[in-house]
């Protein structure tokens, strides 16, 4: 049963429909040499319990007779061992940024739910293991039973300051492959969190969920800006502003590349505004995920 | 300059208030964002806290300062001037209805009146200040305290003197406590004028006097009663003449119909009662006219209602050789209707041994002889007692006296030595009389004793028995009302509905009806009976009729035209009062300023509006 989205004076939480067109040409882009629990619906790079065949080794002592090749021991009287590729069952960590500032617009909000819902639809198809956790003035597991995580998704609360650094860490499982869907606009940079959040994962990501006026500001003329997480500035933003604005974030998301450099997919921005169609390229412009034909 | 609240003043202190928050009001539009940090290395101002900043003059400031001076105008109520000290003419009208004697211009001296005060009362100032008392019991208040000049005129010209006759004392006390209220000491700080057809004794040197009339001879009814009796019914109607010999003659009508008439000659200051019968059946109404020339035509025609039988039922339950004696006593009392039935009567004669009526309201006189001696006197009545009012016992051979002294319950009405012969006992409204009389062998049965008691005792039954003692009152006299057993509340309700004087009962059941103040006939009706519930809308249970007569009603002698302007007291204080639209505009001003303010701190703010992201974002992101 699919549970529609909740919808609230802003219209609905995401586009459940779109979501679905989405993840229907779309598979995670997993990597296999970083699987370590076996059983599951995917091969992994490591020799398993699979019907598809892996290759051959000399028989040693303690092993398995049941894999023991008869065929070749009958040509050539050598006790070979025959292995196969072993299932894996990847595990989706996907951390979802609910401070304020993920609310800035109705739009960005949906688009940060549309985005977990994807990734969160992506692994249920793949029968891989998903953890969801909100970051917001604190961090809360959110189910990831069959639907319950869609409820769960439409009543996150986009509140506080803390957002990625907010505590306590989360209980992270190593080699999972772990996605940060936020905004990214930490005074601290990326790097601390990605040490934080990124500690032993086989791979992490982060999606960074912008309108296109957080990524390209128009000069407005005297404003008080005031940050949903707290403060205010005033400020004539003209093209100077702007200008400077730009150029630091740039440079801020610079410090999130590198921090992310080597350690998977990367930083992958997606323009609000643009929507999930042009998101869903991004990802697999990324190798976040990776579209497939069915 | 004064203030008529200075308390109001305080209203200024929203003056900084509002200068205040202008100063702290931000002067750029906000603009929520998400990444404070990436605009630049300015230190971070907190959203609370905010500094101050020059004073900017802008519309909504000018707005709410305006509001707020306008709302401070409202409550402070400031005025030039001595609004509060202007001259108070307080006019006492003198509101008998002999006042609407014709004139010989064929006005009534009230018109005459009326349109005198009235030219007083637009040569007063602007400010000036009137008020207008009505005389009567209680006296009563027309216009004011302290109203406006052109109010009290309009007020003037819907009075009518409708009032019987009473002292004006009671109007002139209202009106002096009127003028020295708020003045230091027994000074007076308004004028006083007295409005009348004649010149009220004793009244005060500085007062002024407005009188106009005319000592006419004049005449009228002075009291008319209906009567029901045995025989018949009647009106009695007393005319009364003053002044000159009065040649009248008095008509009774029912509707159209003429039933009697009668010539009625009067001396000078002489009444006379004319008593008129009726047919039988009469209509339950009558009007009672005198024709004839008359300046005072308000009390030459009267109506009369018919009034409920009052007739005792009477039950007898005694011992043939004595039953005789009884129905002859009957016999010559009026009012009085045997029944069989001793349950159904109002008054039962008992005999020694038979029992008493079970439930009912009835009084009983219980004829049990004794076997003492013959009393031949003498005989010693309690005072006071209206069984015995106005018996002589003397020549009576008493037979049937107890032995001994007696062992009645209740108390003895009647002894001789110490031998108790008659006692009543009260039980509730109930009265039980025991008479140790033998009247087969007592000579009372021929002495006019006898007749006389069983008259005071159908007498004081007919008193008790429910219902108005009176139906037709004349205006200014109490009446008396019983109300039936169980019940302890009357209502009164006035001719045409309004609010009803609602009485309670005494012991005996009985209600005083204070005097009356309008005629017409009043609705009688009862309170909830306790055994029932409550009393049904307009449950009618009786009526009076309050009749416009009197003795000197038509008495215009001592009326005549004086005119004595009032002491010039000078300025009063009296009770401020400001036209309802003078009141208001300063409250007008205030709201419209507030509405103007708040559409100019819109405006101000729609920039900063259009900048906003949707609130629905900014609900969000909360």
């Amino acid at each position: 049963m699919t549970v529609a989205p909740g919808a609230d004076a802003t219209g609905p939480a995401w586009d459940d429909a779109a979501v679905h067109a989405l993840a229907g040409r779309l598979r995670l882009a997993l990597d296999p040499r970083r699987r370590l629990r076996q059983g599951g619906a995917r091969l992994g790079a490591r020799p398993g319990a699979s019907l598809e065949f892996h290759d051959h080794r000399a028989y040693q002592p303690g092993d398995d007779l049941r894999h023991l090749d008869w065929g070749v021991y009958a040509r050539t009287d050598q006790l070979v061992l025959r292995r196969h590729r072993a299932e894996v069952s990847p595990r989706l960590e996907l951390l979802l940024d609910v401070s304020a500032s993920m609310a800035l617009t109705p739009e960005k909000r949906r688009m940060a739910l549309a985005l977990g819902a994807l990734f969160l639809t992506l692994a249920r198809a793949e029968e891989a293991r998903a953890a969801v956790y909100t970051l917001g003035d604190g961090v809360r597991a959110l189910p990831t039973g069959r639907d319950r995580w869609r409820l769960a998704l439409t009543q996150a609360a986009f509140a506080g300051a803390a957002g990625l650094e907010a505590e306590p860490l989360p209980l992270l499982s190593p080699g999972a492959e772990r996605v940060i869907v936020s905004d990214g606009l930490c005074p601290g940079g990326g790097a601390a969190v990605t040490r934080r959040l990124g500690r032993e994962a086989g791979s992490v990501a982060l999606v960074q969920v912008l309108t296109k006026a957080e990524l390209h500001p128009s000069p407005l003329g005297p404003v008080r800006l005031e940050d949903v997480e707290g403060g205010a500035l005033d400020l004539m933003v003209d093209e100077a502003a702007c200008a400077r604005y730009r150029e630091r974030l740039e440079r801020h998301q610079s410090e999130w590349r590198s921090a992310l450099h080597g350690r998977g997919p990367g930083l992958v921005t997606v323009i609000v505004e643009e929507g999930l169609e042009a998101a869903g390229r991004a990802l697999a412009a990324a190798g976040l995920v990776e579209a497939v034909t069915r | 300059m004064s203030f008529g609240a200075p308390w109001g003043l305080l209203a200024l202190l929203a003056i900084p208030a509002i200068v205040a928050i202008h100063l702290f009001r931000r002067r750029f539009r906000p603009r929520p964002t998400a990444g404070l940090f990436l605009w630049g290395d300015a230190r971070l101002t907190p959203a609370a806290g905010r500094r101050k900043q020059r004073l900017v003059w802008r519309a909504s400031l000018v707005f709410e300062i305006l509001a707020a001076l306008a709302l401070t105008w409202f409550l402070s109520d400031p005025h030039l001037g001595h609004r509060e000290r202007a001259r108070h003419l307080i006019v006492v009208l003198d509101d008998r209805a002999r006042l609407q004697a014709t004139l010989p211009d064929g006005g009534t001296v009230a018109d005459a009146l009326r349109a005198r005060v009235k030219e007083r009362l637009e040569a007063l100032d602007r400010d000036d200040r009137v008020t207008l008392v009505v005389s009567g019991s209680p006296a009563r208040i027309l216009a004011g305290p302290a109203a406006r000049s052109f109010e009290a005129a309009e007020l003037l010209s819907r009075w009518q003197p409708r009032a019987p006759i009473h002292p004006l004392d009671d109007a002139l006390g209202l009106a002096v406590d009127l003028a020295t209220e708020g003045a230091t000491g027994e000074q007076q700080t308004a004028n006083l004028l007295v409005v009348s057809d004649r010149t009220p004794p004793g009244l005060a040197e500085t007062a002024g006097l407005l009188t106009r009339g005319l000592a006419r001879p004049a005449s009228g009814v002075a009291d008319a009663r209906w009567i029901r009796a045995a025989d018949g019914e009647r009106l009695a109607v007393r005319v009364v003449a003053h002044g000159a010999p009065a040649l009248r003659t008095l008509v009774v009508r029912a509707g159209d119909l003429e039933l009697a008439r009668r010539e009625v000659s009067l001396g000078p200051e002489e009444s006379s009662t004319v008593v008129l019968g009726l047919p039988k059946d009469p209509p339950e109404t009558l009007t009672v006219a005198l024709l004839g020339e008359d300046p005072v035509a308000v009390d030459d025609r009267v109506e009369l209602v018919r009034p409920p039988s009052r007739a005792v039922r009477v039950a007898i339950a005694v011992p043939p050789e004595v039953a005789a004696p009884v129905q002859r006593a009957l016999a010559a009392v009026d009012g009085v209707t045997l029944v069989a039935d001793a349950d159904a009567a109002d008054l039962v004669f008992l005999g020694a041994d038979i029992p008493a009526p079970t439930g009912g309201q009835a009084w009983t006189l219980r004829l049990a002889p004794g076997e003492g001696p013959v009393v031949i006197g003498p005989f010693l009545a309690a005072r006071g007692n209206a069984l015995l009012r106005g018996l002589d016992f003397t020549g009576v051979l008493w037979v049937g006296a107890p032995e001994g002294e007696g062992d009645d319950p209740g108390s003895a009405v009647l002894v001789a030595g110490a031998t108790g012969l008659v006692s009543e006992a009260r039980l509730g409204r109930t009265r039980h009389i025991t008479a140790h009389l033998d009247l087969s062998r007592s000579n009372i049965v021929d002495h006019p004793a006898w007749p006389g008691l069983v008259a005071n005792l159908v007498a004081a039954r007919r008193a008790a028995l429910p219902g108005p003692l009176r139906t037709n009152v004349p205006l200014g006299q109490a009446a008396r009302v019983t109300v039936p057993v169980g019940r302890d509340l009357l209502k009164v309700v006035p001719p045409g509905g309004g609010v009803p004087l609602e009485l309670a009962a005494d012991a005996l059941g009985e209600v005083l009806v204070p005097p009356l103040s309008a005629p017409g006939e009043y609705r009688l009706e009862l309170g909830p009976d306790p055994a029932v519930g409550p009393a049904p809308e307009d449950a009618r249970w009786g009526r009076m009729n309050a009749m416009l007569v009197g003795p000197d009603l038509s008495d215009l002698g001592g009326a005549g035209a004086t005119q004595r302007a009032p002491a010039d007291l000078g300025e009063g204080d009296v009770e401020r009062r400001r036209g309802a639209a003078a009141h208001l505009i300063p409250l007008l001003i205030a709201l419209l300023a507030g509405l103007a303010a708040w559409i100019a701190f819109r405006r101000e703010e729609r920039g900063a509006t259009e900048a906003k992201p949707s609130r629905a974002a900014l609900e969000g992101a909360r």
